[in-house]
């Protein structure tokens, strides 16, 4: 019961989002991730860091753990939603 | 790896002190969390087998010393970089900061100075003369850069050379460029404006022909002229019942022929210098008018030429120095001796003769005559070139004062 009343509301402000034309990012709470060819990810709006290794990092986002995989994986800078992630990436993924 | 931003970043981070941090313990990413969550910065986390290693500020290392015992986390220290750190341990080197504020002070003393004057955009007006005029007044090579006005220096130069319609003169590192627009001539086309003036001769000449356009000519074909003879004076009179005179610019063709000569002597024996290989280098450091031998080669023994090379040394091409590095290489070469024959000799000399004797004719020299006479004495050959030459002869001068005078008292 209280799932369905969770999914209702999101799908009316995805509605919303769609009827204002507004960008998904600004309104919803998915993290936003901009990677720049193999080389940086930038992930914004994340939780927290679940596993940090050089050849995987693993981040708790809205919408599942994102898994990144590749070596000498190294975070530039690290604020409490905002990550810049520099070395060669492999494969990225959601669980959920 | 590190773009612009970066660049400017680590400078920050330089500037305001930070420390690279080991945290050592189970939970790594439970503590990186705690610290992102509490605001803190931190910057090039990297995972280095058991432990993970990143850079932070040093205020927030403090900060988070609470979220790595929460964490059950031990933190250490293994670098402190940055200025505020560099500064505390040189603290007590007093010397050293001396030295340092020295080279600072020395540095901005030297280039308080101009060490060059270099002229831009003359083409009339020589850069040796324009650099002269501005030493002395006292802006030049030596001078300090704040105890001259420039707006003066550009008003000096605008007065001296009413050639020059615009200057500028501006610093340029340690150089001094001045930067000058010439004027472009106004035609000769308006005679009116040309002062009277007469012609004369430029040279001993036989007068063969003589056409009078304007003024008053004083000499006929057939007569002898020596230099600077009055050939058409710039006057005339006002008409036919007043013999008054005026005065004008006198313009006419006066052709006359006249004789150039030249004498040159020749050894009939001939040195032939065939350099060889080795050289012999000596290099002097010049300051200003003084020479100090830096560096000198065994000098070679034999006949030798030596050749001048200067460097003028400068950081950039903004910063000359007032020093120059001058090398000095001495060529050896091995004389061959040779005689000429007479005749080798005398072709020689006259082909030099009529090189040089060429260039001092006028444009429309038509040449009537040529001779060459040669006298031999011992080895020396001794030639002397005739040339008639038929030619323009005038040369125009502007009426002075005095001739003035008298043509005014004729008036009276």
């Amino acid at each position: 019961m209280k799932r369905k009343k969770n999914r209702s509301q999101e799908g009316l402000k995805g509605q919303l989002t769609k009827l204002l034309d507004v960008p998904p990012e600004v309104v919803s709470d998915f993290p936003q991730i901009v990677m720049s060819g193999n080389q940086e990810i930038k992930v914004e709006n994340f939780g927290g860091i679940l596993e940090y290794t050089s050849q995987m990092i693993r981040l708790s986002t809205k919408c599942g753990i994102l898994v990144i995989h590749g070596a000498d994986l190294e975070a530039q800078k690290m604020t409490a939603d905002y990550i810049t992630i520099k070395g060669t990436i492999i494969q990225i993924s959601f669980v959920v | 790896m590190k773009g612009g931003e970066t660049l400017l970043l680590s400078l920050w981070h330089y500037l305001k002190g930070y420390v690279i941090v080991e945290v050592h313990g189970v939970s790594g990413e439970k503590f990186l969390n705690l610290v992102t969550y509490h605001g803190i910065d931190i910057w090039h986390v990297q995972r280095k087998g058991d432990y993970i290693q990143f850079c932070t500020s040093i205020e927030n290392f403090k900060a988070m010393k609470y979220d790595a015992h929460k964490t059950r986390s031990r933190l250490k220290i293994i670098e402190k970089c940055g200025l505020p750190f560099f500064t505390y341990r040189y603290k007590k080197r007093k010397l050293f900061l001396f030295g340092i504020g020295l080279f600072v002070m020395m540095l901005w003393l030297l280039s308080s100075f101009v060490w060059l004057v270099e002229v831009e955009g003359n083409t009339r007006i020589s850069s040796m003369d324009v650099i002269s005029t501005l030493e002395s007044n006292g802006y030049g090579t030596g001078k300090m850069k704040m105890k001259m006005n420039l707006r003066t220096a550009e008003a000096i130069l605008l007065k001296q050379y009413p050639d020059i319609i615009w200057v500028g003169v501006d610093y340029e590192g340690t150089r001094m460029v001045v930067h000058i627009a010439e004027s472009v001539l106004p035609p000769t086309m308006n005679e009116k404006q040309v002062n009277p003036r007469s012609l004369i001769a430029k040279r001993d000449a036989l007068i063969t022909y003589i056409a009078v356009e304007k003024g008053k000519p004083m000499v006929k074909a057939g007569d002898i002229v020596k230099k600077g003879d009055m050939l058409v004076a710039g006057e005339m009179p006002k008409g036919e019942e007043d013999p008054s005179l005026y005065y004008t610019m006198a313009k006419a063709i006066v052709r006359g022929k006249t004789i150039y000569s030249l004498t040159k002597t020749m050894n009939l024996e001939q040195v032939e210098k065939q350099y060889q290989e080795e050289t012999s280098k000596k290099y002097v450091l010049k300051i200003f008018d003084k020479e100090l031998t830096l560096f000198k080669q065994k000098p070679l023994e034999g006949t030798a030429d030596t050749m001048y090379t200067l460097h003028q040394l400068r950081i950039t091409k903004l910063f000359p120095l007032p020093f120059g590095i001058e090398v000095q290489t001495q060529i050896g070469y091995i004389p061959s001796y040779y005689t000429l024959t007479k005749e080798e000799a005398e072709d020689l000399l006259l082909s030099n003769m009529w090189k040089e004797i060429s260039l001092s004719l006028g444009k429309q020299a038509t040449i009537l005559k040529r001779e060459a006479y040669f006298k031999q004495v011992d080895t020396q050959i001794t030639g002397t070139l005739y040339i008639v030459v038929e030619e323009e002869i005038g040369y125009p001068v502007e009426n002075n004062i005095e001739m003035q005078d008298k043509g005014e008292t004729l008036n009276e």
